[in-house]
């Protein structure tokens, strides 16, 4: 793995990832899947850490994606490459932006892709809930498990309650009762 | 010295920006609209459009453009680099304490706790942005091909690059319609 390599990945990801942070979690599912660069453990990690720290999250999630591939520098340079495409897209933009003012066009293509997104988040959704239940490689339909994720989302969806909040609380139950 | 203060407001507002893009707008607001007055209200919500519709993450664009107003294409390198440097500090600090703890049985239970309540999260993610974003039944059959697409290992950049294609169709028919 070279810094130039990881440099472009993320440099691809934050080209094409549009509509905010999380739009970036199936471009590290991605990783996981084709590229091997990260485990599955380690992308539901990077998550939690990114919800749970200050600052964007997709810009956590590639510091954090960097570091576990190839320590501190690794998370320098896949944040820069993340970075970088904004950074260049914008800096073109503002140029012509005061003239144009609106972008009906790209307001409707932005409108298609969200759709897109949609179905992508829904797929990481279904390999992080099937990961839940991985015990070391063996599926095991753990009933606490079960309890624990329904009450937990009934409550986040019904109250709003905030993320970082029922991290911290589930991480505390999860050492309590070994699960 | 602009630059100086760029760096160090954004700076600011990436150290307090806990969960992400709303909480960075509105930090922003009050630093930039109220404090300093170097932007208007209808401007930061223009910026705010823009940078939902481009790719890349949503505040790291939006730092992009308030640094190409007041400073040019430099001005939004410092204005980036200012946002994305505590978040980094941040996650490099606490991934090296994770590495080190990361065997001991305590903390294995407590990231099974953590694992479920990530999958709730990205379940709550899906569900609220879909409500948005699935009126059509265009949008849809996007998503719906999006979610199918992962299924198969496949890069998730595709699905996306086709949406775009798709909302860019819809524009030109529908100003064909309205001519």
């Amino acid at each position: 793995m070279t810094f130039l390599i990881l440099f472009f990945k993320f440099f691809y990801i934050g080209l094409f990832a549009v509509g905010g942070g999380f739009a970036i979690i199936p471009f590290l599912q991605d990783l996981v899947d084709e590229a091997h660069w990260i485990s599955q453990n380690d992308l539901s990690n990077i998550i939690a850490l990114a919800e749970m720290t200050p600052g964007a999250v997709g810009v956590n999630m590639a510091t954090y994606t960097g570091f576990a591939l190839i320590g501190v520098l690794g998370g320098i340079v896949a944040t820069l490459g993340l970075i970088t495409p904004s950074i260049i897209t914008v800096g073109l933009i503002s140029r012509f932006w005061q003239k144009t003012k609106t972008l009906p066009p790209v307001i409707s293509v932005f409108n298609a892709v969200k759709a897109a997104v949609i179905g992508l988040l829904g797929s990481v959704f279904m390999t992080l809930f099937l990961l839940i239940f991985q015990d070391e490689n063996t599926f095991v339909l753990d009933i606490r498990k079960i309890g624990l994720f329904i009450a937990t989302f009934c409550t986040a969806f019904y109250f709003k309650i905030n993320p970082i909040l029922y991290i911290i609380l589930l991480g505390v139950i999860g050492a309590v009762i070994g699960l | 010295m602009k630059l100086f203060f760029l760096f160090l407001s954004f700076f600011k507002i990436g150290s307090f920006a806990f969960g992400g893009g709303y909480t960075i707008v509105a930090l922003t607001k009050s630093e930039f609209v109220e404090k300093r007055k170097w932007l208007t209200e209808q401007e930061l919500l223009d910026f705010l459009a823009l940078s939902q519709t481009l790719p890349g993450i949503i505040s790291v664009n939006f730092a992009a453009f308030l640094g190409n107003k007041k400073g040019g294409f430099i001005g939004g390198i410092v204005s980036v680099l200012g946002m994305v440097l505590p978040a980094v500090i941040t996650i490099l600090l606490l991934a090296h304490l994770i590495a080190g703890a990361d065997n001991h049985p305590i903390f294995q239970s407590a990231l099974n706790g953590v694992r479920i309540a990530v999958a709730v999260m990205i379940l709550n993610l899906t569900i609220t942005q879909a409500k948005g974003a699935l009126k059509s039944w265009w949008g849809l059959l996007l998503a719906v091909f999006a979610f199918i697409w992962i299924f198969f290992k496949l890069s998730p950049a595709i699905p996306i690059i086709i949406a775009g294609f798709v909302g860019w169709i819809l524009f030109q028919r529908k100003r064909e319609i309205f001519k």
